[in-house]
């Protein structure tokens, strides 16, 4: 009786140690991609943190002249300023003249250090609403005056 | 076990078969256990990897379609059927679904946009709901 409990006993026991052996790396595996999956979030949430853009209808970025285009005729030139603290790629920049997407005439392309300006260009009428978009949701508005 | 009596060989037979049915029961259910572990982390690790925002301009008066823009960090599906749109809560059927930006590869990757279409109905000054198909939303009072 003792002798046939304890190899009952064995068994269990070494039935547990594979059941955990067998499980325990498929479920560590998922576990890690999910810490990876969390990170991942937690860096998108402090890029977002870190972008910042404005619009401004001269190149001294005054404040007074942030959130206004001023129209002239033909082609109207206006400044985007990089206000965040991460670089942004300005392909990735997206454009809605009055709620539809639009685009930079010529596009735009490379980066956009913290603190740096650069000029961009679209076909604007007065009373026009724009709105620039980065990659990762960020935005400013400026209307055409 | 030739000098033991049939009693105790049969009580170390029956040990034997409970531990076996205990361990193969242990097993398949852990295994269940596990598994649906695994199908719940890949779920989640999914969701957390995707984000969409709506970007339409608040201050237009009329709007082409709806924006969404891929902010996450995952390819997502774009097919009008895998896509729910509200407007005021009401569900609506989503003409169609072209990504504005694509690189090329038809799929609507992170930084790129869809222009949801939709019937007979301006978005302008609604509430506007988009959830893809993991589940991930976003909502925009236009």
């Amino acid at each position: 009786m003792g002798f046939g409990i304890s190899v009952a006993t064995a068994i269990i026991a070494i039935g547990l140690i594979l059941t955990a052996t067998v499980h325990y790396e498929r479920v560590s595996n998922s576990c890690e991609s999910l810490r990876d999956a969390r990170d991942e979030k937690h860096a998108m949430r402090l890029s977002e943190l870190d972008t910042a853009i404005g619009v401004y209808s001269t190149s001294q970025y005054h404040y007074e002249d942030q959130g206004g285009i001023a129209n002239t005729s033909g082609s109207d030139n206006f400044y985007i300023k990089n206000t965040g603290t991460t670089s942004i790629d300005k392909a990735d920049l997206i454009v809605l003249v009055n709620g539809a997407s639009d685009s930079f005439n010529p596009e735009l392309s490379g980066w956009a250090y913290p603190g740096d300006g650069f000029q961009a260009t679209l076909d604007l009428d007065i009373g026009d609403d724009v709105k620039i978009v980065t990659a990762n949701g960020r935005s400013a508005h400026a209307g055409v005056v | 076990m030739a000098g033991m009596p049939a009693s105790q060989a049969i009580f170390f037979i029956a040990s034997v078969i409970i531990a076996s049915v205990v361990v193969v029961a242990l097993y398949g259910t852990t295994g269940s256990l596990s598994g649906a572990v695994v199908v719940r982390n890949s779920h989640l690790t999914d969701q957390l990897k995707s984000e969409i925002v709506i970007i339409n301009d608040p201050a237009a008066s009329s709007h082409p379609g709806v924006y969404v823009l891929n902010t996450g960090k995952t390819s997502l599906d774009n097919s009008t059927d895998t896509i729910a749109l509200l407007v005021n809560g009401v569900y609506q059927t989503i003409l169609t679904s072209d990504i504005e930006n694509d690189d090329g590869d038809l799929q609507w990757d992170p930084a790129e946009v869809v222009n949801l279409t939709i019937s007979g109905v301006n978005p302008a000054g609604k509430s506007i709901k988009v959830v893809v198909a993991n589940g991930v939303s976003d909502t925009e009072q236009l």
